[in-house]
């Protein structure tokens, strides 16, 4: 459902003076063209050291999980018996499991997997989760009641319960964790953004803006949201590798994918049991989330500063 | 404010009863039943159990039947506890996690809110690397691959506490800090990012510029504003630890109500599957009416009207 | 700036102030309950503490029906007979029977000196009573079958007849208990050591009809007639038990205490093994089992147990339409050929695990004395690649060519997992066969099975008493643990002649050549029989660890 139609009708409904659409044109429009915006994010992006190694940093991943698979000597689930539980060697970079296969390719492999989910986290929250937060906090009243009331409920029944249910109506497959995952990841977004608009609606820059006649679409879109972006973004990057251990999680119940793939979470998670007699197991999947993660906090934290209005004024 | 309240309390009502509906409905659509095992019982006797539970009724009936029980505060009896009744259960179980929660989340909130206050002065220099590299990392590690470790390091390894059960303070310390170390990590990032972008207001600007001290800046402008997301984040927090987190509960043996959530489920016990999630939901709900009551004490310019 | 600093400062070490006081006020608080640590501040008390690894679902004896459950009522109560190591049943609250009819009839004769923990005597109208309530419809029990046997036990239980006092059990005086059978049943003797057939105190059960609820809150409420009587149950946490004062046999019963913790988490147990905060602990993970090999600790006990592989051997449902070569004998040995059992179980198990080449596992006596039913029944098949893929090339699919890629269901679970890995690729890489693993939760892998919705599904069988029995009438036609589809009226029949023959050899007889024809159809693949691997301070002496799984510790001691 578009997201566009919603805030149209809630235009009707709002509470303040609407402005006719023909005034609406204006003032507004003419210190930001729509161009450079996005310019103006990207130079200062660029100027942003931190910003740009996570940027490198998560392309080299994506480079490994994707091409890594294709050079790699041993397929995922090739095993050798003779070859168990091997530390890290340099024929196994990082070891070999409980039925001797490489780690380095099922890391590699596993890597697809999560990154995938990491992304697919990050877009419902941003899409879905930021745009539910901001039309309600920003529409108030009886709105914002149930708007919210609608997360507590999704927040409070039992995922699992969705989650067998998914299963033995689809079957397994990642396809199927996407939708569970895009069913309820976005609801603490929304709260965080809610809950920014809130203030940020009553701040002197948005009633100037609304004074100028800006649409509520803009006023969202331009003013209120980028305002928000800090905590948005720390909710994001921190979320992604939660996002990744839920996947493992929902596998594990049988919605993702079967054995003998496995992600970053699954493998890091089967990896618990080895702590203390092959601790490889559990380490090598645990640091490439860790490595995920920290590359998206750098991209977001610079996605933050570039976005952030005061410093563009 | 007080009619705010009261329709919001009026409003949890209903959402409750969605709540219930829609768990009640779920739950009974998911295949399986609660005697459903490996040898499966002779048809007489599921006939027998069936009665009991008055699982042979059709759905609709079961589902009045409920309601009526739950209006008048039953939540019924335990299918797999047939002893206990699900009240019972959350009396004895809740009290257990909500006195690990408190720890945790008073741990989290302050080491966060510290934490994130910090580095957000402190922006770009060692100490706000190094609070992100923590963040990271307790993120990066969930409950279940740290909680084994700290039972190897502090209770094979040193033994200055128990690896496991319940009991006296020397119990809670592992899995209070197993619960904790996420959220705190969250609530550390949060005010960073929400302090950095108060600090770089205007006012906050002009303020300093009229030579307020630095204590009164923080606290007055920069602190407040900054709670808004934190509180966001911490409220509904309070909800889902103080009712129990199945995962540190299971690892380290705790009597607490975080495992019926789950374990409910996997078992079937249609009775503790509702009991549990209404719980849930009423305290969620209750927290996140008091986050939007603490936001309009932090701004007065919000108003719910 | 330094002002922030400071007040930050100020700010966290307060807090750490605060978080350390508010702890010791706790330590004081807490110091004056807890003195159930186990290791007993007196010296003179003898303690032992076992992870029963899960809360028990209930302790009316009616309504148990697992492994915990069991072990906890093994020692608060005692029944007619009570079950040696061996698994031999001994006299206990009877003193000597007379079987008369055929088998058809039991008179026990029980002691006069028995006594319930509230001073009451033990009398065979407590044995009446609790019989006739087990069977009882409302009662609703779900081990009720296991008086079947008695009769009109099924006829009242379901409802056929209302009268109770049909039920074939009578109190013929307060120390005689007379019991008819419907059939003559051999392993009525060790039936009656099972919690459904216990005695219960009816006078406490007449003032308190809803008992056992509340034995929570008042142990005492737990009237019992075993070695040991209820002290504390804490919900998800511990159970504690202690002497019983009143047990006739107490000058055998050595321990003061026993507690069980209900600690699920396998990886938790060892370590608190390692802490000393357990005594004894089973299930051993997999990943930790290299460790303790070869440690006095470590002990390898036997548990009647088979894992092995449910095929599909009915109707074309999983796949899609085409002919199921599932269905093909020569398919079903290929692939029980194909692959290397010991692989499974010295590397990746490693619990010392025997291969299975037939279904019924070793520790069941045979019909003459000392030797075992496997024994004598021997191996069915080996381990034979060139067989295997001449069987396969028979069956129309040369290197599995052709073959339609299979569906391998199991329950989630890490072992499970393992297995069904290293079958995958052993069937792959020996005949060429694919296959796709598919994990489903418990009870939705019970239905799929149920309805036939794999090809090859994961299944494991832990015997619920001694006799070969309890394994080979899962696979008759009509049992509701027959998932495979396979029925053959030859052995439906030879089952049924084996349950009803009252003449022991021919009974066995008959049970071997069953497993003649399940082995011949092999619509199951046996994997391997399991273990139980436990590990057991030094000091705990005397157990009984029964193969049925679990642990007797009646006349268990600490010896430090």
């Amino acid at each position: 459902m578009s997201m566009d139609i919603k805030i149209e009708e809630l235009k009707d409904k709002s509470l303040w003076e609407p402005i006719p659409e023909e005034e609406k044109m204006g003032a507004e429009e003419l210190t930001a063209p729509q161009v450079t915006f996005w310019g103006d994010v990207w130079r200062r992006f660029r100027k942003n050291r931190l910003a740009v190694l996570g940027l490198v940093l998560l392309v080299i991943i994506l480079l490994f999980a994707l091409v890594g698979p294709l050079v790699s000597p041993y397929p995922y689930d090739k095993q050798d018996y003779d070859a168990i539980l091997q530390a890290p060697n340099l024929a196994h970079p990082f070891g070999t499991d409980y039925v001797g296969r490489d780690l380095f390719t099922r890391v590699m492999y596993g890597a697809r997997i999560s990154l995938a989910v990491g992304f697919l986290a990050a877009m419902v929250q941003l899409v879905i989760g930021v745009l539910y937060g901001g039309i309600s906090g920003f529409m108030g009243g009886k709105v914002d009641e149930i708007m919210m009331r609608i997360v507590d409920i999704m927040y409070a029944i039992p995922i699992l319960l969705i989650v067998i249910l998914l299963m033995v109506v689809l079957g397994p497959g990642l396809v199927n964790i996407f939708l569970a995952l895009g069913f309820f990841y976005w609801l603490g977004m929304a709260r965080i953004v809610r809950s920014q608009i809130l203030t940020l609606k009553e701040e002197e820059f948005v009633l100037a803006a609304r004074v100028l006649g800006a649409s509520t679409k803009r006023l969202l879109l331009r003013h209120l949201i980028p305002n928000a972006m800090g905590p948005v973004i720390v909710t994001v990057t921190l979320n992604i590798p939660n996002a990744i251990f839920t996947e493992a999680f929902l596998s594990y119940i049988g919605l993702g994918v079967s054995a003998p793939m496995a992600s970053l979470g699954s493998l890091a998670s089967d990896g618990v049991e080895y702590i203390r007699t092959a601790p490889w197991l559990m380490l090598f999947p645990a640091l490439a989330i860790a490595l995920i993660a920290l590359a998206f906090n750098f991209v977001g934290d610079g996605l933050r500063d570039s976005l952030d209005p005061r410093l563009r004024r | 404010m007080g009619r705010f309240i009261v329709r919001r309390l009026a409003l949890m009502v209903i959402a409750l009863w969605v709540v219930v509906t829609v768990t009640f409905f779920l739950a009974h659509m998911i295949p399986g039943g609660p005697f459903d095992r490996e040898k499966p019982v002779p048809e007489a006797i599921k006939k027998n159990l069936e009665e009991k539970y008055h699982l042979n009724e059709p759905m609709w009936k079961q589902y009045l039947l409920y309601l009526n029980d739950i209006i008048h505060g039953d939540l019924g009896p335990s299918f797999k506890y047939p002893d206990r009744t699900v009240n019972d259960i959350i009396k004895e179980s809740f009290p257990v996690s909500a006195q690990l929660g408190f720890w945790a989340v008073l741990m989290a909130t302050f080491v966060g809110i510290s934490l994130g206050s910090v580095s957000a002065l402190h922006q770009g220099e060692l100490i706000d690397s190094f609070s992100m590299f923590f963040a990271i990392l307790f993120i990066s590690l969930p409950s279940f691959v740290i909680a084994p470790i700290f039972q190897y390091i502090f209770g094979v390894k040193l033994h200055w506490l128990p690896v496991a059960n319940w009991g006296s303070w020397k119990h809670m310390i592992l899995p209070a800090l197993s619960l904790a170390l996420g959220p705190t990590a969250v609530i550390a990032r949060l005010t960073r990012a929400s302090m950095l972008e108060v600090l770089s207001n205007d006012y906050v600007k002009a303020a300093r510029a009229r030579g307020l001290s630095g204590l009164r800046v923080l606290i007055v402008y920069a602190l407040k504003n900054a709670l808004i997301p934190v509180v966001t984040y911490l409220f509904p927090l309070i909800a889902a630890i103080f009712t129990g987190s199945f995962v540190v509960e299971k690892i380290f043996n705790i009597p607490g109500l975080g495992r019926y959530y789950v374990t409910s489920i996997y078992n079937r016990d249609y009775t503790v599957i509702l009991g549990v999630t209404v719980f849930y939901a009423a305290f969620l709900i209750l927290m996140n009416l008091l986050a939007d009551i603490t936001y309009a004490l932090l701004d007065p310019r919000i108003r719910y009207e | 700036m330094k002002k922030f600093r400071v007040f930050l400062t100020l700010l966290l070490v307060f807090g750490l102030i605060f978080g350390m006081f508010v702890g010791c006020g706790e330590q004081k608080q807490e110091q004056g309950q807890g003195q159930e640590q186990g290791q007993g501040q007196e010296q003179t008390e003898m303690v032992l503490r076992y992870n029963l690894g899960t809360e028990p679902e209930t302790l009316d004896p009616a309504k148990a029906t697992g492994v915990p459950e069991m072990t906890v009522m093994l020692h608060t109560f005692d029944g007619l007979t009570r079950l040696d190591k061996d698994g031999k049943p001994q006299p206990a609250v009877a003193e000597s029977w007379e079987v008369k009819n055929d088998g058809k009839l039991y008179i026990f004769h029980l002691r006069k000196d028995v006594k319930w923990s509230d001073g009451q005597p033990v009398t065979a109208h407590d044995f009446e009573f609790a019989w006739k309530r087990a069977l009882s419809p409302e009662i609703a029990s779900e081990y009720a079958y296991q008086l079947y046997y008695i009769k009109n036990g099924e006829k009242y239980n379901t409802g056929e007849i209302t009268d109770p006092n049909e039920v074939g059990v009578k109190a013929i005086d307060d120390y005689t208990l007379q019991v008819e059978l419907e059939q003559p049943a051999p392993y009525f003797l060790s039936l009656v050591a099972f919690p459904t057939l216990y005695p219960l105190p009816e006078h406490v059960l007449k003032a308190n009809p809803d008992w056992p609820k509340g034995i929570d809150k008042d142990p005492n409420l737990y009237v019992t007639n075993g070695p040991f009587v209820l002290a504390e149950w804490s919900h998800h946490d511990k159970l504690v038990l202690k002497k019983n004062p009143n047990y006739f046999d107490k000058d055998k019963v050595k321990l003061d205490k026993l507690v069980f913790y209900m600690v699920e988490d396998a990886n938790t147990a060892v370590q608190m093994f390692e802490n000393e905060e357990v005594d004894m602990i089973d299930n051993i993970p997999t990943a930790q089992i290299d460790q303790w090999k070869g440690k006095p600790e470590f002990h390898i006990d036997p548990i009647l147990g088979t894992y092995y592989i449910l095929v599909n051997v009915g109707s074309d449902k999983t796949m899609g339409g085409e002919k199921n070569p599932l269905q093909d004998v020569r398919v079903r040995k290929a692939i029980a050929m194909a692959i290397n059992r010991s692989v499974i179980t010295d590397k990746i198990l490693k619990a010392g695990q025997q291969p299975a080449y037939a279904f019924v596992p070793p520790g069941i006596p045979d019909a003459e004395p000392g030797k075992d039913f496997r024994q004598v029944g021997g191996n069915y098949f080996s381990e034979d690649l060139q067989k295997a893929k001449e069987l396969l090339a028979e069956a129309g699919y040369p290197d599995g060519k052709g073959f339609p890629k299979l569906i391998y269901l199991y329950n989630t679970s890490e072992g499970h997992k393992k297995i069904g890995e290293a079958i995958q690729s052993m069937l792959k890489e020996n005949l060429g066969i694919e296959m796709e693993l598919q994990n489903q939760e418990w009870k939705v892998y019970l239905q799929s099975r149920n309805e036939g919705q794999f090809d090859l599904a994961r299944a494991g069988w832990l015997g619920d008493y001694v006799d070969p029995m309890t394994f080979l009438d899962m696979f008759v036609s009509t049992s509701g643990n027959n998932d495979t589809g396979w029925a053959n009226p030859q052995y439906d029949d030879l089952i049924e002649k084996a349950k009803y023959e009252t003449d022991n050899a021919k009974r066995v007889q008959y049970m071997h050549e069953a497993e003649d024809i399940l082995m011949q159809d092999m619509p199951i693949i046996p994997l391997y029989f399991y273990t139980n691997p436990r590990l057991v301070k030094t000091y705990v002496k005397n157990y009984a660890a029964i193969s049925l799984g679990w642990v007797d510790f009646k006349e268990a001691y600490i010896q430090k």
